[in-house]
């Protein structure tokens, strides 16, 4: 095979990985937002810290990689958001029915959950800072706006 | 609250990262040799071509990380002595299981390779460390160990039991 084959061959394989590799990296920390509160509530309130606004809900498995980032990640937003936000951590082997209703799959799975349970974002894998930053935000809105119109 | 289940030692997980990139490199140069030589002629000849040899050293090189322990592997120590003294400490640490798996993982698919150009399968060293190379890539680029990702799975779905 003559030298340039060669290298357009090898230049298609990093091409290849290198796409592989931005697909994984898009499906990491990707946003949904829960429009409408649901009846019941999407998690049990037990699992909810209900001393603060929102609950940082992780979903952690074993030998999981980057959950370990993602906890540091989530507890400086705690830290940031003092008696606003706080974070609790599960296992998905020990809440395999709630996994599955919330259709948990992959870890971290992190929900900003309210007092009584209901779901405001999921954030499906790991995720940067800005995005936790931006949700919580989004939270603190949104259910101000929630809480207003149940007054009127 | 921290519910990992793993009490076991654990790595800094930018040490497997570089070992894949220089795993990465070196499947490079072999798909490069063996496009080169595609595996023809007699056993004699093909056990003797320079892509069989290297595929033949980094399998020897994943059968260490896999039945030694990642800690153990020789990409590892070079980590700990030349590289790890200028990094900063890592945002957190990983459980030596999932690395060490996928150090099984690519002994397998690059043993695939040699047997297969023993056997003289044409392009099947080509193949095999074409598989291993995007999985080394992906690693040491992007940081997604696909092997870890495969134990974590099999340990959940209780195919494996999980070791120390």
């Amino acid at each position: 095979m003559d030298p340039l084959q060669i290298v357009v061959i090898l230049a298609a394989l990093l091409l290849v990985a290198t796409l592989l590799g931005f697909a994984w990296q898009n499906a990491q920390g990707r946003v949904h937002r829960h429009k409408a509160d649901s009846l019941p509530p999407d998690v049990p309130p037990e699992l909810v810290d209900q001393s603060t606004r929102f609950t940082l809900l992780q979903f952690s498995g074993p030998f999981c990689s980057y959950c370990d980032a993602m906890r540091g990640v989530l507890q400086r937003a705690v830290v940031a958001h003092p008696g606003v936000v706080s974070h609790r951590e599960i296992d998905i082997t020990d809440h395999p029915e709630l996994t599955s209703a919330l259709r948990v799959s992959q870890t971290p799975t992190t929900f900003i959950v309210t007092t009584t349970g209901h779901v405001v974002s999921r954030i499906s894998g790991a995720a940067k800072p800005p995005v936790i930053e931006s949700e919580i935000q989004n939270a603190l809105t949104s259910r101000k706006a929630a809480s207003d119109e149940y007054l009127i | 609250m921290n519910t990992s289940s793993n009490a076991a030692p654990q790595i800094d997980p930018r040490g497997p990262r570089f070992g894949a990139g220089i795993t990465m490199v070196l499947l490079l140069i072999t798909i490069a040799l063996g496009l080169q030589a595609p595996g023809a002629g007699d056993l004699g000849t093909r056990v003797m071509e320079p892509a069989f040899l290297v595929l033949g050293a980094l399998t020897l090189l994943f059968a260490w990380g896999a039945f030694a322990g990642i800690a153990r592997h020789p990409y590892g120590l070079i980590f700990k002595a030349l590289v790890r003294p200028r990094l900063g400490a890592p945002d957190f640490m990983e459980a030596t299981a999932p690395p060490t798996f996928a150090q099984l993982i690519g002994f397998l698919v690059s043993l695939t390779g040699v047997v297969l150009h023993i056997l003289g399968v044409p392009w099947g060293l080509v193949g095999a460390a074409s598989v291993a190379f995007v999985a080394a890539f992906l690693n040491a680029v992007f940081g997604l160990c696909l092997g870890c990702e495969m134990y974590a799975l099999l340990v959940r779905a209780k195919l494996i039991r999980p070791t120390a």
